[in-house]
């Protein structure tokens, strides 16, 4: 269940030919694309709108897909190092956004096919290292020593995305699209550098989280033992005593069916009493 | 996924630290992060202690301050008056289900503080204010199964023969005795081993050394001189229990030369109750974490009639091979 996010349409196309995804009709401000489980997402440019995209469309999900979600932002960024080239790819271990100065680390969990890691700062205009017509924001060489790559999205992706999905589950990876020359790249020029790291980046991508694994107490055991003793009505502190204990008997036990109290007793108990002691009983033959 | 410590973040302060260039030649292929202070990091909320224990990052850091902490209600102080921890590292190499710091720290990535000149300006300050310390060194990690990359037991273990006023619990389930062999031994030291049934080491203990292992590192210890105290601590209620433990006891009888040991500690599970419940929101996978603990003053831990089992099961078979003498109870 991955998702993929782009702050333009001509780094996003390349993946959304691959992947057959359609646009999601939604009352939303951001473009969804969707093929089976996998998720494309185009925010628009600036570190605002990615937060924003993050958080539109984390509000379509239920917290548990969620929790299960790859979440990735990619994209291209400027170069401050002369000797990385065109179309090298990083991960990013590091953000700092220009404005703030706050750090972000999304913390690099899995191993990958492209093994070059580098910080990223995040600016709020387009940055250049020369004068041009376009509005860039230029600095010197000084200026910019500590910065690596350049890009106008990462710290609010990272920001938003962590409010919302599970830290480990967050990546960033950038492609590098020139040298800080003050020249905005060409939609087409932008596709065919996407596309040259698109095939092994796509299977990382769809390749499952190793730590996402199924609980079958929680999504099975759990919820079929409910169903047969909801109607005693048990409080809140006792349905999660009971759980507790459940899930005791099932870790310790794990070849042995849970044992079940006489159930046909449930719809006869009335009290409150009754029902603690009914509950109590059935713990202790849970914790031996 | 990640080895461990493929990256490490380094705080700026103490990136050009000789103890830090020390400890980055033991990784020459990781991954360097520079941070500002190790808790932009380290304390971030919503991180996943377990995801993170199977890929631990490396923290280098420098401790600004809290270069003592009063030793916990939890822990023996046996009979010291100034009962003190501090904290050189943070987190352990170890995965042992019951473990206290999968609770209390927001992150399973490893700090490591830098600045031991520090600490031992502070603790000397303590001894020459108070007299006396009783210091457990190897609280919040253990230290001796660092020793390769972070030798602070081999430091202090030095530091302390310069203080005779100074006492010395190093408490740890490492086998990497070799590290400080060459040391002279200190009678104000006391190493700790963290003795379990190898069932429990198996099973619960992740990462740890073997029974035999550690039994015959101690043994080694002893007869090179070194005090010894060993831990049956925590004590787990696991299936045949009484069984187990009673079989360790036999165990160590057997092959611990009782004259070489300073006490032999027995304590049943204990844990602070905000902790545990840290932990069992995020670890679903230990039975031991779901028992029905008795909860009293913020603790958990077996119940009264659960603890005295365990020491009716337990001590007898201790007292066969050991002085009673040298028999004490971690915890009531």
């Amino acid at each position: 269940m991955p998702s993929l996010f782009f702050a333009v349409l001509s780094e996003a196309k390349p993946w959304i030919q691959k992947t057959n995804a359609k646009p999601v009709h939604h009352s939303g401000k951001f473009r969804i694309y969707k093929k089976d489980s996998m998720y494309i997402i185009i925010s628009g440019i600036g570190k605002i709108a990615m937060a924003l995209a993050v958080s539109e469309f984390a509000h379509l999900l239920p917290k548990e897909e969620r929790d299960e979600m790859k979440v990735w932002n990619l994209g291209i960024v400027g170069s401050n190092q002369p000797n990385w080239k065109v179309g090298d790819f990083f991960w990013i271990h590091k953000i700092t956004d220009f404005v703030t100065g706050k750090d972000y680390y999304p913390e690099r969990m899995t191993s990958s096919v492209f093994p070059m890691e580098t910080n990223l700062t995040t600016f709020d205009r387009p940055v250049s290292k020369t004068k041009t017509e376009n509005q860039f924001q230029v600095f010197n060489e000084t200026d910019l020593q500590s910065v690596s790559l350049v890009d106008m999205e990462g710290s609010g992706f990272f920001e938003a995305a962590s409010l919302y999905f599970p830290l480990e589950n967050i990546s960033i990876g950038k492609v590098i699209s020139d040298h800080l020359e003050g020249n905005f790249c060409k939609p087409e020029t932008v596709e065919s550098i996407v596309t040259n790291v698109m095939e092994p980046l796509f299977f990382e991508w769809t390749t499952p989280l190793p730590w996402v694994t199924e609980d079958p107490f929680e999504t099975k055991i759990w919820p079929d033992i409910w169903k047969e003793v909801k109607e005693l009505r048990l409080t809140e502190t006792m349905k999660h005593d009971l759980k507790k204990s459940l899930r005791f008997y099932f870790l310790r036990y794990p070849n042995t069916k849970i044992p079940m109290p006489n159930l046909e007793l449930v719809p006869k108990i009335k009290s409150k009493s009754e029902v603690k002691t009914f509950v109590e009983e059935w713990k202790k033959q849970l914790h031996v | 996924m990640f080895k461990s410590f493929s990256h490490i973040y380094i705080e700026e302060a103490v990136a050009d630290h000789f103890r830090t260039k020390e400890i980055l030649s033991k990784f020459p292929n990781a991954i360097k992060i520079p941070i500002r202070h190790y808790k932009d990091s380290f304390n971030r909320n919503s991180q996943n202690f377990r995801i993170q224990k199977q890929s631990p990052k490396l923290v280098l850091a420098e401790k600004k301050e809290h270069f003592l902490y009063p030793g916990s209600d939890f822990s023996p102080n046996f009979s010291h008056k100034h009962f003190y921890y501090n904290t050189l590292a943070l987190n352990c190499i170890y995965d042992c289900e019951y473990c206290y710091l999968q609770g209390m720290f927001p992150s399973a990535n490893l700090v490591l503080f830098v600045n031991w000149e520090d600490f031992f300006t502070e603790t000397k300050k303590f001894l020459e204010n108070n007299g006396s310390l009783y210091l457990a060194l190897s609280y919040d990690t253990d230290l001796l199964a660092l020793e390769s990359f972070f030798p602070a037991t081999k430091n202090w273990i030095q530091f302390a023969s310069t203080e005779p006023n100074l006492t010395l619990e190093i408490r740890t389930k490492s086998t990497n005795f070799q590290s400080i062999a060459h040391l002279t031994p200190n009678p104000n030291i006391i190493l700790a081993w963290t003795i379990s049934p190898q069932i429990v080491i198996d099973t619960i203990e992740h990462g740890t050394p073997s029974l035999q292992a550690r039994i015959k590192t101690m043994q080694k210890t002893i007869e090179v001189g070194w005090k010894v105290r060993v831990c049956i601590d925590p004590v787990l209620r696991i299936p045949d229990w009484k069984f187990h433990y009673q079989s360790l006891a036999e165990t160590l009888g057997k092959e611990l030369n009782p004259n070489g040991i300073t006490e032999l500690s027995v304590g049943g599970f204990r844990m602070n109750l905000d902790f545990l419940k840290q932990i069992t929101d995020k670890r679903k996978d230990s039975s031991i974490l779901f028992h029905p603990f008795e909860k009293k003053d913020k603790i958990v831990s077996y119940s009264k009639e659960e603890t005295e089992e365990i020491l009716h099961a337990i001590v007898p078979s201790l007292e066969k091979h050991f002085d009673p003498s040298q028999i004490n109870l971690s915890y009531p």
